[in-house]
């Protein structure tokens, strides 16, 4: 156990203190001396979230696995110790060793929403790190970041070193290896990043120059290095059940907002729904092994003395060996251990009902429908193949089973929504409220409780509405006060995302470079825990856009024309932007695509040469 | 059987409250695969129970927790099992096996003593003696109705000396009568007519002790055990 960077007074003066201790069961101590590479592992948010995201437990174990490196983590401190550390000018520091981030050599960020950007910056400038690239010097850690929200990594080019495109576990090694042999060798940043950019999936946002057309869109996006690639290949794990994958994750102290183990089942998702970046970015559609699967939820469990085991992907229903794998773990762990099996993302239908009711308690728990949209039209419009017979149906068959709780996602604004549509979500509310009341009377044993949410769309890089113009704040505002009229709060609770944030969150997921300025402005003006709705400040935005002299409306709310070069063009994901126009104009009329295990749509990540595409 | 574990919390996992100890050990028990006794019904959980939560911010060396095993162990094999899983700072000193009548650890508690060592000298050994001198020793303390009240202490300071540079204390513990040792130091600051800071007094639990005026550690059950 290492000396702990804060003192006992300011520990226990701040909630939480558990957050920043380290030191947890399978936390992972090295020797440092015997270090060559050391990498803070920075999810920019609070623990209790950046502790039950997957992709940290598996890029820990993944990197933790090279002798050579010791990868700890860092997180966004809470507000109250935030506050401590620029008053009394403490830098913020790695849980592992409670060193300094500023004395790492790599600061690596997993980018998972938008909203986190700004903490993004706070945890630079905790850090004592220039908050620029263009600042940074030789002593300062190179800094870079991956994940979903980096497929559009322009709106971070200036505070990024380096962007790794994809799912790390294909090169990261070889970035690593690279940096040990510049390091050994007293190679600089600048060869190092220049070398790096050879990489594939690797982009260095300082080898590229923008030029824009005086209507404010691109007009040409060029590599300045030879090195710099002209299109960066997104990496991709094609042998899924032969990747690495951690069998001792760590386990927090405190309880954090996903307190079990997670066995991911399969990447990516056939279903392609045209609002979900992720049914895109991650194809094609990569099963796990059944066997494998078993094996690993019986180690997690004995790894981690977790009570809870949660299978998860995109659309777990999708995975055909699903009831065997469930049922070997309620076999093994579930009755040997008390452990609990957990199943989220499941389509409700009578065979997933079947299985929910041998997992959980009824009673206590409830179903979730994401119809996304309130009319069949609309729902046909995005391509979420669902109907509302399929849903009216596994809603009586649940209410049939003793279910009496339901959630039901939907989103609003919505490309050719009309107010009619809107109603259409009251509407299938109220049908599912009838769907109780048609039960015996002897079979309802409580009231029944409809949540109904709905969010506000965003349009999202690489989806097939990624042209779209997004709602403006007034039409979102319209689209909800009507919803909130029309639905009968009688048995439906009525729950409604903010608009304003979403309105952020769309201007910054298809933004550009320019847009780093606002980000840095918007933070210097207090903007922090966007993402949390009681610290989100959206004055604040607005007068960062001011001063930028940078129209928040180009970004969100302007319909791109089919021709114009998108921010994140130069960023191949495999699938092609043909099939994205092709949707798009089929969504335009109202015409559904068949999800991949039905048929080939040649999207274009075939091309990857695994995955769905070849298992028929 | 059953078994009670003597185990120390110190280092960084005095920063660890109580609930999440008790979270903590439930996953370090199913790491070490013990034959943990469940309760029944639909959501199940371990039988075991900690004998007095210690505050956040004091460590300790004599902490208690009783489990129910299904299965007969080897106590040495128990310590060893559970200690492979513990994370620094947590450490199973000892277990003995108790009698399925020894009353828990947690209704036996009566007393813990304490060594505190004050990082600024602001309480002399004098100071110290003339207040244990009193009577009665009087704090505001709010009740469950949440109304502060007067409160004497006094019969639940067992003994309060200084020993060396220490403090060394034993006081009242348990759900009949509690003091903490918080409330010695802020009573005492303000006998003497300084300004309390609670951070100044690095507080250490020694051990905890039965009901008897013996004081025998609570590792030594009452039961005999056959």
């Amino acid at each position: 156990m290492n000396e702990l960077k804060l003192s006992d007074e300011i520990l226990l003066s701040v909630d939480k203190p558990a957050r920043y201790i380290g030191n947890e069961i399978n936390c992972i101590y090295k020797d440092i001396e015997k270090i060559d590479i050391r990498f803070a592992f920075c999810f920019p948010d609070v623990y209790e979230i950046a502790m039950s995201h997957l992709g940290l437990a598996i890029l820990y174990d993944f990197l933790n696995k090279r002798e050579d490196t010791y990868c700890e983590r860092v997180f966004s401190p809470w507000i109250d110790l935030d506050n401590i550390m620029r008053e009394k000018n403490i830098p913020l520091f790695a849980l592992e060793s409670q060193d300094d981030i500023k004395n790492f050599d790599f600061l690596g960020f997993t980018v998972q929403y938008e909203m986190s950007y700004t903490n993004i910056l706070s945890v630079l400038e905790l850090s004592h790190i220039p908050i620029f690239s263009k600042d940074r010097s030789e002593d300062d850690p190179i800094v870079c970041a991956g994940g979903p929200c980096t497929y559009n990594p322009e709106p971070l080019a200036d505070f990024i070193d380096f962007f790794y495109i994809g799912e790390g576990e294909v090169r990261f090694n070889d970035v690593l290896d690279l940096y040990g042999t510049f390091k050994a060798e007293g190679k600089s940043r600048a060869d190092y990043l220049e070398a790096v950019a050879k990489i594939d999936g690797i982009y260095v946002p300082k080898l590229y120059d923008v030029t824009y057309n005086e209507d404010k869109t691109i007009h040409s996006f060029l590599p300045n290095h030879p090195n710099a690639k002209e299109k960066i290949k997104k990496n991709l794990v094609l042998d899924l059940t032969a990747s690495s994958y951690p069998t001792k994750p760590l386990v927090p102290y405190m309880q954090v907002v996903h307190d079990r183990v997670v066995l991911e089942l399969f990447r990516g998702c056939m279903r392609g729904c045209r609002f979900c970046q992720a049914g895109i970015v991650y194809r094609p559609v990569r099963e796990k092994n059944v066997d494998m699967l078993k094996e690993q939820a019986v180690n997690l469990i004995k790894g981690t003395g977790h009570e809870e085991i949660s299978l998860v992907s995109l659309s777990s229903s999708d995975y055909k060996p699903l009831h065997e794998l469930s049922e070997h773990i309620i076999d093994t762990v579930g009755h040997e251990q008390h452990v609990n099996l957990s199943l989220p993302s499941l389509r409700i239908d009578a065979f997933s009902l079947d299985l929910m009711k041998k997992v959980q308690d009824v009673r206590k728990s409830s179903l979730t429908f994401a119809p996304e949209a309130g009319s069949q039209r609309l729902r046909d419009v995005i391509n979420k193949g669902i109907t509302e017979e399929d849903i009216l149906k596994g809603s009586k068959e649940a209410f049939e089973s003793g279910w009496s709780r339901v959630k039901l996602y939907f989103m609003l604004g919505l490309p050719t929504e009309e107010l009619e549509d809107v109603e259409g979500i009251a509407h299938l509310s109220h049908k599912i409220v009838e769907k109780y009341y048609e039960l015996p009377k002897e079979l309802r044993r409580s009231r029944v409780e409809i949540v109904t949410s709905t969010s506000f769309f965003v349009p999202k890089p690489f989806t097939p509405f990624q042209w779209v113009a997004q709602d403006t704040l007034e039409q979102f505002k319209e689209k909800q006060t009507l919803l909130n009229r029309t639905i009968n709060k009688k048995n439906i609770k009525f729950n409604s995302h903010d608009a304003k944030t979403s309105v952020i969150e769309g201007v910054i997921a298809r933004g550009d470079r320019r847009l780093g300025q606002v980000i840095y402005e918007a933070y210097k003006l207090g903007a922090k825990y966007d993402a949390w709705s009681e610290h989100f400040k959206y004055t604040v935005w607005e007068q960062a856009f001011d001063q930028c002299g940078i129209d928040a409306s180009f970004y969100a709310s302007r319909e791109r024309s089919l021709d114009e070069m998108l921010p994140w063009d130069f960023i191949d994901i495999g699938v092609s932007k043909d099939f994205l126009l092709d949707e798009y104009e089929k969504a335009l009329q109202g015409k559904t695509t068949p999800n991949c295990s039905l048929s080939c749509s040649t999207c274009g990540a075939q091309i990857f040469g695994g995955g769905i595409c070849y298992e028929g | 059987m059953k078994v009670r574990l003597k185990f120390s919390k110190t280092g960084a996992l005095k920063f660890i409250g109580h609930l999440d100890l008790m979270r903590t050990f439930q996953k370090i028990f199913r790491q070490a695969e013990l034959p943990l006794a469940y309760s029944e019904g639909f959501n199940p959980h371990q039988i075991f129970s900690i004998a007095a939560p210690l505050s956040v911010g004091v460590t300790s060396d004599g902490e208690y927790l009783d489990m129910k095993l299904v299965q007969n162990m080897d106590t040495q094999i128990i310590v060893d099992h559970i200690n492979s899983c513990c994370p620094n700072g947590l450490k199973i000193e000892a277990a003995v096996i108790i009698d399925d009548r020894e009353p828990s650890a947690m209704a036996s508690v009566s007393a813990a003593k304490y060594s505190v060592i004050q990082e600024e000298c602001v309480l002399t050994k004098e100071n110290i003696a003339e207040f244990a001198l009193q009577d009665n020793i009087i704090i505001k303390k709010k009740n469950k109705k949440g109304v502060i009240k007067d409160f004497n202490i006094k019969p639940g300071i067992y003994s309060l000396v200084v020993e060396e540079n220490k403090i060394i204390m034993t006081l009242a513990t348990g759900s009949t009568f509690n003091v903490k040792p918080d409330a010695i130091f802020s009573a005492l600051c303000d006998f003497i007519g300084v300004s309390y800071n609670p951070f100044n007094y690095k507080v250490h639990r020694e051990d905890l002790y039965h009901s008897d005026a013996d004081f025998i550690p609570l590792l030594v059950p009452i039961e005999p055990v056959f």
